[in-house]
């Protein structure tokens, strides 16, 4: 938190332009992460109780055993009535809970009624696209954007499993890169939740999925390592130009040399986890923090029961990591000592 | 002229109005975000990370119970770490960081000490009594630690030898239900959210984190939500059923109010709230089914049923919905 005037002056903005567009955006949806995770999930409770409905009506009524154009048609006008609603009584908290929630089953149909004749998991993916860009596009329920993205992201995970006929895990190192450079870099529209849903689904599909099978990983999971080493390299990039202090620099120099070493030697869900950590220093985001962490700690617990390699090695790996941690805290804590003692 | 606050969720509207452009957005965030703040997280999270994968590795390490290294050898290893963990403790000093990583170093040491000789005597003891020896021998060190993760770490201990002990004991002769253990154990971890508080108010500082208040309300709900909601849901064949609906809907209730009046906590109500939410739909989708039923072969009931649903999650989360909106408002006002 710092002084408007302050800040305007540091980025050399007009201060009273930045008035005018904090004033113009007062009221808007400004609900705490952990608030929106309550309501989504309670959002996904009422999709699913609404996908059933829509179902038995399907099933009983219209007489159709599978989904088709019919339920495309169906979950198509559940979604435009959605976005409808959304625009007309954006601040009714009914309104806009069932708002969000049609509009989540409205995309599950029209992926399903599209998808399925063709047998194509791909074209669900597809089909979810346009749904997802109209979300980013109204800019009226953060939360919706974040659930109809990560229904596009949960597809196109499942496609690729059925694809290659493997659970394939590590994806998150393919969709992080995006979310990165979303929050460090964002467009005009607000896309914070779609960049969310890139940093986190994939990484919680994976999480959910290791805890009854052993995934499929590509070449020992070494691209998706060096995918996030180059995007672990380019935040500490970032981080070094805010430093004017030489020996400041050294200091977090051996710091991205020691977290190299662990990117390496853990496997490459902790290594995610470590991403998601110093993104989360670098955007000053503490549910970033918060989701880095037990990122790490539950990584930490399954690669107990990873069956790839003995207790003995897996003990020698992270006793390793730990010591090359434990190290470079030592040396930046050094470092801090000296900066204040000057 | 007064000088508002900027904070980093203001800096979107920014790049809105095009007053950002996005090559600028990364220096924004550092003429704002709280640079000494951020520095001692970084910290704290290096030492925090690096001592538990070192950790970690030990614990593996024993698991593995390695037979080419000597009966001797393992407890001079794990005897030499301990006395090294605890005199590094009291030389640095348990007022720092640093002093506090090394307590709770050697207080999981002392655990895998315990599974050692485990290991290697047999004794044939009930698992139990290893976790309540661990509990009993790190309870002098977690008094004085003045470290809230070595009180959690203490609390899960304990709490995992309360649960072995009715598993092996009192449940094996039929003298306690399931439900009664998870009303147990809820109970418990209520109470070392009561004494928290009443800690922190007694000016013991260094329990004052949010976090440790947040994970112990999200722990007690959690534990007497469970066979709670088995029984609502008629998941589970419950035996007392009064009981474990009461306590979690006293808890709920007190602990709502405590963070609505007595305490004003957003975070804490928020918790509260989506608890009470889960439990009302868990409520609605009984009471539908008890009197319309979900037969899904059935026009008529099958889609009233499920319409009775919708609606009845529509007004549980929309409720909740207007509760926090109201509350957040509320409490901004009540902590500016």
């Amino acid at each position: 938190m710092s002084g408007l005037n302050e800040f305007c002056a540091r980025i050399g903005i007009d201060a009273a332009a930045v008035r005018q567009a904090l004033a113009a955006r007062a009221g808007a949806d400004d609900a705490p992460w952990y608030m929106q995770a309550v309501l989504g999930i309670g959002a996904w409770v009422t999709a699913i109780a609404s996908l059933f409905f829509v179902g038995v009506m399907m099933d009983l009524v219209l007489d159709i055993d599978e989904p088709n154009a019919v339920v495309a048609l169906i979950g198509i006008v559940l979604f435009a009535f959605s976005l409808r609603l959304l625009h007309r009584k954006a601040d009714g908290a009914f309104t806009g809970h069932m708002a969000v929630a049609f509009a989540v089953a409205g995309t599950l149909l029209a992926a399903a009624g599209i998808a399925f004749p063709l047998e194509s998991l791909w074209v669900a993916v597809l089909v979810t696209l346009p749904f997802a860009a109209a979300t980013i596009w109204q800019q009226r329920s953060i939360l919706l954007q974040f659930l109809v993205v990560s229904i596009a992201l949960i597809l196109a995970i499942v496609a690729a499993w059925h694809r290659w006929d493997h659970m394939i895990t590590d994806l998150a190192a393919v969709t992080m890169p995006i979310g990165v450079a979303l929050l460090l870099y964002p467009p005009r529209l607000d896309v914070r939740p779609a960049a969310f849903a890139l940093l986190v689904v994939p990484q919680g599909v994976e999480l959910l999925i290791t805890t009854f099978e052993q995934g499929w990983t590509l070449w020992h999971g070494w691209p998706a390592k060096a995918a996030l080493l180059i995007v672990f390299g380019f935040l500490i990039a970032l981080n070094l130009r805010r430093m004017a202090d030489g020996q400041r620099r050294l200091m977090v120099l051996a710091g991205v040399a020691a977290a190299i070493a662990v990117a390496l030697l853990l496997p490459t869900g902790a290594a995610v986890g470590l991403v998601l950590m110093l993104l989360a220093y670098t955007l000053g985001s503490r549910s970033l923090a918060i989701i880095g962490a037990l990122a790490e700690i539950y990584f930490i617990g399954q690669f107990y029961a990873d069956f790839q390699s003995t207790l003995l090695t897996k003990s020698i790996i992270l006793m390793v990591a730990g010591a090359v941690l434990l190290l470079c805290y030592g040396l930046l804590a050094m470092a801090t000592r000296t900066w204040r003692q000057a | 002229m007064v000088d508002p606050q900027i904070e980093l969720r203001d800096l979107q509207a920014l790049r809105a109005a095009g007053l950002l452009s996005a090559r600028r957005h990364p220096a924004a965030i550092d003429a704002i975000r709280d640079e000494a703040f951020w520095a001692r997280w970084g910290l704290r999270a290096l030492l925090a990370l690096g001592a538990g994968q070192f950790l970690a590795g030990v614990v593996f390490f024993f698991a593995y119970n390695w037979h080419d290294l000597s009966d001797i050898a393992k407890f001079a290893v794990v005897e030499g770490a301990l006395a090294v963990a605890v005199l590094g403790a009291l030389a640095v000093g348990l007022d720092r960081m640093f002093g506090q990583v090394l307590l709770i170093a050697a207080s999981m040491l002392t655990g895998v000490l315990l599974a050692v000789i485990g290991q290697i005597y047999q004794t044939g003891a009930d698992v139990f009594e290893l976790f309540l020896a661990w509990a009993v021998l790190i309870l002098p060190w977690t008094v004085i630690s003045r470290s809230a993760v070595q009180w959690l770490l203490w609390l899960v201990v304990a709490e995992a030898a309360l649960w072995l002990y009715c598993e092996q004991v009192p449940m094996v002769v039929g003298d306690m239900t399931w439900d009664q253990l998870w009303v147990l154990s809820g109970a418990t971890v209520a109470l070392a959210l009561v004494a928290r508080e009443v800690a922190v108010r007694a000016d013991f500082l260094w329990l004052a984190a949010h976090w440790t208040r947040l994970v112990l309300l999200f722990g007690a709900l959690a534990i007497l939500f469970l066979p709670a909601a088995g029984y609502v849901l008629d998941i589970d064949t419950t035996e007392t059923p009064l009981l474990c609906v009461s306590a979690f809907i006293i808890f709920l209730a007190a602990s709502g109010l405590a963070y609505w009046r007595k305490l004003p906590d957003f975070a804490a109500l928020v918790i509260a709230i989506g608890f009470a939410d889960a439990f009302f739909i868990c409520l609605g989708f009984r009471l539908i089914d008890e009197s319309i039923g979900f037969s899904l072969n059935d026009v008529g009931p099958g889609l009233t049923s499920l319409a009775a649903m919708i609606a009845w999650a529509i007004a549980g989360t929309g409720g909740a919905a207007k509760a926090m909106r109201r509350l957040h408002g509320e409490l901004k006002v009540v902590q500016a």
